[in-house]
């Protein structure tokens, strides 16, 4: 098992947002 | 309402409890015989801090009427907003979640949700680019300038110009804004989300391998996702870039 950390602070987007994503196409294609 | 603005709701609760205090404050400071804006104040005030209390009726209201309850509940339970549920409730998303492959019900309603309705009822964009330090800059002197904007249109000196100036300098700050935030998204992205996976530092992690992740907050309380994968032999990013199917 690996894992990556993503800053969010960094990047041009909420966390809010960034989950949604993440669990769309999680539940989409994954 | 979109499933985005659902989960905003919910988590800005907190501003509701601060909104309802603060318009109590400004009730019992204008209080006088003479004026009635005091009730005015005092009922919305006690409104806002009922609705605080009653957050956990709207997180149940929200996910009993949200046409995407599968989706509503993943990302509340990941902010941690979903702790005051009812277990029975919790226990019936949360099952939804689990099974939702090997469920026929649960994937047809994940289907029926399709990747472009999804974007663009939400206005969310596949590519996330860096964040912008000067959007905020821009964003922090445009408050201020329609502020300015208001007090110039209310006061009496109407015929100097200034109203004009200052919505002028008003209008340019929000066409900057909007450009720079549209910019800002679709040049040189930081993560991409394919239908092949998640892109970010050059390399593809699969959505099959992807077992979960988690939200949380470092020393500095900055927001920080963790996700945790097989090691699927992840591919470089130039042959998923190559490939034209790989972009939405």
């Amino acid at each position: 098992m690996q894992q990556t950390a993503i800053d969010l602070s960094t990047l041009h987007t909420t966390k809010i947002d960034f989950l949604l994503l993440l669990v769309h196409f999680k539940s989409q294609y994954g | 309402m979109n499933v985005k603005t659902n989960i905003r709701l919910i988590g800005h609760i907190r501003l509701f409890l601060l909104l309802g205090f603060l318009l109590l404050f400004l009730s019992w400071a204008t209080f006088n015989d003479n004026n009635s804006l005091h009730l005015i104040g005092l009922i919305t005030g006690s409104g806002c801090i009922l609705l605080f209390l009653s957050r956990n009726w709207l997180v149940a209201w929200s996910l009993k009427h949200s046409p995407h309850p599968g989706l509503l509940y993943a990302v509340l339970e990941k902010m941690g907003l979903t702790g005051g549920l009812h277990w029975s409730l919790a226990d019936q998303y949360q099952m939804a979640n689990r099974t939702s492959m090997n469920n026929p019900t649960w994937r047809a309603h994940v289907m029926e949700y399709p990747t472009s309705q999804f974007l663009t009822d939400n206005d969310l964009d596949t590519d996330v680019g860096p964040r912008q330090a000067r959007l905020r800059r821009v964003l922090f002197m445009f408050l201020p300038t329609i502020g300015f904007f208001i007090y110039c249109v209310a006061s009496d000196n109407l015929y100097s110009g200034m109203e004009i100036l200052i919505g002028g300098i008003a209008v340019i700050q929000l066409l900057v804004l909007s450009n720079r935030k549209r910019k800002a998204r679709n040049s040189h992205p930081l993560v991409r989300f394919m239908t092949t996976g998640l892109l970010y530092e050059g390399i593809v992690i699969s959505w099959e391998s992807i077992d979960h992740w988690e939200y949380i907050r470092d020393a500095h309380y900055h927001g920080i996702i963790v996700i945790r994968y097989y090691d699927s032999k992840p591919s470089a990013a130039r042959q998923f870039m190559s490939r034209k199917q790989a972009t939405i």
